[in-house]
């Protein structure tokens, strides 16, 4: 329970307070329009709605442009697809042909030595282990 | 000047009458810098405050509604601009100068006053320092009360308004206003406990000492 003596000592300190405040200098007025006229003839600053409006506006690019970098990602072949730069080296080389050869000697187990290190320096096999059966058949 | 008056000059205001807009701009000056001084405690950021208070007034006069309290409306303005500039002091790590000047600064006049009362000069200076210890004492508890809080109590403690008006301004009703005040002064009691309970009231001094100075001095009742 409050002290009936805090309670009458808080009024007090309250009512000092606003009396310090009320005996404080009022603000120069003349002083102050002053000051405040030059501002009144300035044209309003943009309101925080257009404000907002501009931004949504500057954000459409950035949100298109994201957009269409999503679609082109999406587009681009998958991990397990071969890499579009390995199928242009290896038509580039004139190469398909003849690994076609050498997969049908692979076939028939007659593979040398020397064509697995050529295959293995040119890390071929791995990459032909990745082509489509249709592209070396087409190749043929 | 009542509201009523206020409101018939914001509808000449808004007909075209800059005289009234003036007339305005005089007449709730000082409420406005008070308004803005209990939230900032420096004169020249709360005059800034009033400058952009008077500026919205200007540039917005239909936003006020005939109906509603023109010091309210003044004040919930000022409130919202002088919580905005303290939230960017404490973004700013305090800066001293206020965020709101403008190029008019410099036209700024000299006597600047900081957040101190009034210094009376019949005061002997340890009681004006022990007043000015209370002062900034009830000003910092009053100034962690909550926003609704300490608004209804500056406006019905040191602006003399009623339940209704801050009702009004608050946008709360009566009874609601009551139950704020009743926090508010709980909340101070339990703050300023260790000071109330320590200082004697200085009437009680005063008299004290006039009645040791008459019975010394040989004075009769």
């Amino acid at each position: 329970m409050t002290d009936p003596s805090h309670d009458s000592r808080l009024e007090q300190i309250l009512e000092e307070a606003a009396a310090a405040e009320r005996a404080r200098p009022e603000p120069d007025a003349d002083a102050f329009l002053e000051r405040l006229r030059p501002r009144l003839a300035e044209p309003a600053p943009t309101s925080n709605k257009q404000r907002t409006w501009w931004r949504i506006a500057a954000l459409i690019p950035l949100v298109a442009g994201l957009a269409w970098a999503f679609t082109w990602f999406a587009s681009e072949p998958q991990s397990d697809d071969v890499p579009r730069d390995t199928v242009a080296v290896i038509e580039e080389l004139d190469l398909l042909e003849e690994l076609d050869r050498l997969l049908s000697v692979e076939e028939a187990g007659a593979l040398d030595l020397e064509t697995v290190k050529v295959l293995e320096d040119w890390e071929l096999l791995e990459a032909l282990d990745g082509l489509p059966d249709d592209l070396l058949e087409s190749s043929g | 000047m009542t509201d009523v008056d206020a409101a018939s000059l914001m509808l000449r205001f808004q007909r075209g009458d800059e005289g009234a807009y003036e007339q305005l701009v005089r007449e709730h000056l000082g409420f406005v810098v008070r308004h803005a001084r209990r939230y900032l405690h420096d004169d020249s950021a709360a005059e800034d405050v009033a400058q952009e208070v008077f500026l919205r007034v200007y540039r917005s006069p239909h936003l006020f509604r005939e109906a509603s309290n023109f010091q309210g409306w003044l004040a919930t303005i000022a409130s919202r601009l002088a919580l905005n500039e303290l939230r960017t002091r404490r973004r700013k790590h305090w800066r001293a100068r206020s965020t709101l000047r403008d190029d008019h600064a410099d036209q700024r006049s000299e006597d600047s006053r900081d957040w101190r009362p009034g210094v009376n000069e019949s005061e002997a200076p340890d009681e004006q320092v022990l007043r000015e210890e209370r002062m900034e004492l009830v000003h910092e508890a009053i100034g962690q009360l909550p926003e609704k809080q300490r608004q209804a109590l500056w406006l019905q403690r040191f602006e003399g308004w009623d339940l209704q008006q801050i009702g009004e301004t608050l946008q709360l009703s009566v009874p609601a206003v009551k139950s704020l005040l009743h926090r508010a002064r709980a909340a101070l009691l339990k703050e300023l406990q260790p000071a109330l309970g320590q200082a004697a009231p200085q009437a009680t001094n005063d008299e004290a000492e006039s009645l040791r100075g008459k019975l010394l001095g040989g004075e009769t009742a």
